[in-house]
């Protein structure tokens, strides 16, 4: 194997582990934050106890998410210096704004509104959540507009092999950007809702005590689900078009019509010259699972939305179970529009400017395939770990622990104590 | 214009080495400090409300490289790339110790874990020490002068190991409640003299280990390095007469030292590998805005979290 697939496959392995988590996240925090809201305004303590359920397994989610993300910060200096050479005067900047605007914003005020409970004003503490997921959505915008750059780079001139920014407002206004950010966060929406929906119908099988908050959770992710469904078909088919003119080869590979990549490939050939610039083929694949899931999601979803009527979701019973055994399609399609996003984009890292052969660091495979294995053995491990973590408190249920419990409760010195 | 960058990266990073510090120090000393669980979850939520806002200032290095000096985040990261991949992954796993060993009530899952974080952070602690010896020899790659910046680590890496260890204690001394505190005051008191004697001779030794800058970064360095140690030396005086925020400052000043001496050393790089002056000045827009509202976030969180812990205080981690 050697340095350029290694590098690759790590990246690709890390951003992966690192989207599955982040994804749950973005969903996750639009609910807590609205169940904090419904209960700071309406007091009743039914939305406490869904703040406080739904809230524990956003953080315990949240680990894995942040700390993937402190190492996809440093991803690209390691092993695409290349990117750095060539485009470092415009990339760096929708990466550095990410971090400074979001990252460091988001997880300072998630550990003030941890530690805040039942500590800081009501008013106040309502405004942290609602801060740290105003914060996540911004540090999604800002790597989508760095993501925008590589998908079809804008707002800069070539002086030598190296790109200067000449327009920023360029980049936020990239024609890659606004469809595919709208496209990602339905499918947070959709990822957290059909969550929600999903262990509130667990719950409802295992015949719950707690029957309001799953019965009110059950009806926010029903209403929330079919939204981020509905509105992931419509933002990914508008991107389509936006492929058509920017990135041809993508779009022939996706739909395999060997006749458009031939026209695509001869147009290639015309601009940079003779070479392969066909992306693999096998991207139709998960463009298909990606395709036919959502609208799988979205026809299950609108059946299930109209059965919250005289509560017949839970009456029936057997849509308890689909919705259960949905959960993870999100997931799926998640990860697969972005194979189709990232790897359809070869062989180019910045589309028409940097090819990925030149883009990656010269760096022995050795070396790589240590970090790769590193890399893959950590993460993977604390991934599993944390899917772990997530089932058992799925599983318990709603309990007044974890958030706002005190020292003297949760432990008793040393000289009380008796084991 | 000129300084504003390097100066704004070099008090980032040292402003990182003081506030995870803290963390990595408390780390280092939850098995000795907490006897049972009480004492491990009073050190935990010592450092507990802060340690996410405290992390995120080496985000914020790593955001001010990617965007002012997109080469130089190559250079350092590229040319040490087994040690910055080390790093990262023991970042990863004392990060995961800490969320995820009060998650479950039993027993031996939470000693693993505390386990894995007195050892993960001794590690981290090692491994800024070899980053901070290795860069004040240069910036990387190292290939011609390996063995004088290998040596040169190995000795920070003692020295930071002992001054993380120091700081921390010295912290937890002002948070832990009242009565767990004396011990971590004691452990401050024995730690002191020999961490501030070792960097004092790791500051000195700077003297012979060549640097970039010659002696124009020489003389500061090893003056500083020993100011940091005397101020190290003297954070025990602080805390016998009780006054903990003296004693904490005393310490951070130590613990942003190193940070700012390979910053030194670096500086006079640094102009080769900086971004365009279009790049510059649209993230120096965004500054302007950016670096009030998030020093007064983090003025926030510490104003917030002030008091010491005690049995009426929130517990997370």
């Amino acid at each position: 194997m050697d340095n350029l697939l290694l590098s690759r496959l790590q990246f690709a392995t890390t951003t992966s582990i690192h989207f599955l988590f982040v994804t749950l996240t973005l969903g996750l925090v639009l609910f807590v934050a609205g169940m904090q809201t419904a209960y700071t305004i309406t007091g009743n303590p039914v939305y406490r106890r869904m703040t406080k359920f739904w809230g524990k397994i956003y953080v315990v989610n949240y680990a894995v998410g942040i700390v993937t993300g402190l190492v996809m910060e440093f991803q690209f200096g390691l092993n695409w210096s290349g990117l750095s050479k060539v485009t470092g005067n415009v990339f760096g900047v929708p990466l550095a704004l990410e971090t400074l605007i979001a990252f460091v914003a988001e997880a300072t005020f998630l550990g003030m509104w941890i530690f805040g409970w039942d500590r800081i004003r009501k008013g106040v503490h309502l405004a942290l959540i609602w801060l740290v997921a105003l914060t996540a959505y911004a540090s999604a915008f800002w790597i989508m507009v760095a993501n925008a750059f590589l998908q079809h780079p804008v707002g800069y001139e070539m002086r030598g092999d190296q790109a200067y920014l000449t327009d920023f407002g360029a980049l936020l206004a990239n024609s890659n950007l606004i469809d595919t950010l709208l496209h990602v966060i339905s499918a947070a929406v959709l990822a957290g809702g059909l969550f929600v929906a999903g262990i509130s119908a667990y719950h409802f099988i295992k015949r719950t005590q707690e029957v309001e908050v799953f019965r009110r959770s059950m009806r926010w992710g029903l209403i929330a689900a079919p939204i981020g469904a509905f509105s992931i078909i419509h933002w990914g088919f508008l991107q389509e078009v936006v492929i058509e003119q920017t990135q041809p080869a993508k779009l022939a590979q996706m739909y395999g019509e060997p006749e458009r990549m031939v026209a695509a490939q001869q147009a290639m050939e015309q601009q940079f010259g003779p070479g392969d610039w066909a992306p693999p083929g096998w991207i139709g694949v998960p463009y298909q699972i990606m395709m036919n899931s959502a609208f799988v999601m979205a026809l299950i979803l609108l059946v299930c939305l109209i059965l919250l009527f005289r509560n017949w979701v839970v009456r029936l019973r057997v849509p308890l179970y689909v919705l259960l055994i949905m959960v993870p399609l999100p997931f799926v399609a998640v990860i697969s529009g972005w194979l189709v996003r990232e790897v359809g984009r070869q062989p180019w890292t910045v589309y028409g400017l940097l090819t990925t052969d030149k883009a990656v660091s010269d760096l022995p495979a050795a070396v790589v395939l240590i970090s790769f294995v590193g890399f893959t053995l950590v993460l993977g491990t604390l991934a599993v770990v944390d899917y772990v973590l997530i089932a058992r408190f799925v599983r318990k249920g709603p309990d007044d622990e974890l958030f706002g419990s005190t020292l003297d409760q949760v432990a008793k010195p040393a000289s009380a104590h008796s084991f | 214009m000129d300084l504003l960058w390097p100066i704004l990266l070099g008090l980032l990073f040292a402003g990182y080495f003081v506030v995870d510090g803290f963390d990595i120090g408390a780390g280092l000393l939850l098995r000795r400090l907490g006897g049972g669980e009480y004492e491990r979850r009073a050190v935990l939520t010592s450092i507990g409300p802060f340690f996410l806002g405290n992390e995120v200032w080496l985000v914020a290095v790593g955001g001010v490289l990617a965007g002012a000096f997109p080469l130089m985040k190559d250079h350092l990261l590229g040319g040490l790339y087994l040690l910055i991949v080390a790093g990262l992954l023991i970042w990863v796993v004392r990060d995961a110790a800490i969320w995820f060993r009060s998650r479950r009530p039993s027993p031996r899952w939470r000693a693993g874990w505390d386990a894995m974080l007195g050892g993960s952070s001794g590690v981290f602690a090692v491994f800024w020490g070899l980053l901070v010896g290795a860069l004040l020899t240069g910036p990387p790659p190292l290939t011609d002068r390996w063995l004088v910046a290998g040596i040169n680590a190995a000795v920070w890496a003692v020295v930071m190991v002992l001054l993380f260890t120091t700081h921390g204690a010295v912290f937890l001394a002002a948070r832990l409640p009242a009565d767990l505190a004396a011990r971590a005051t004691a452990t401050a008191t024995r730690l002191s003299r020999p961490a501030a004697g070792l960097l004092a001779l790791a500051a000195l030794a700077q003297l012979v280990v060549p640097g970039p800058g010659g002696i124009a970064t020489t003389v500061p360095v090893v003056l500083l390095g020993l100011l940091a140690a005397a101020a190290l030396w003297s954070a025990p005086a602080a805390l016998a007469k009780s006054r903990y925020g003296s004693a904490v400052a005393l310490t951070s000043f130590a613990a942003a030292v190193p940070a700012v001496l390979a910053s030194l050393r670096l500086a006079g790089g640094l102009t080769d590998v900086t971004a365009d002056p279009a790049t510059l000045s649209v993230l120096s827009g965004f500054l302007v805005v950016l670096v009030p509202v998030l020093a007064a976030m983090q003025a926030w969180m510490w104003w917030t979290f002030r008091r010491r812990v005690h049995a009426g205080t929130v517990v997370f981690f």
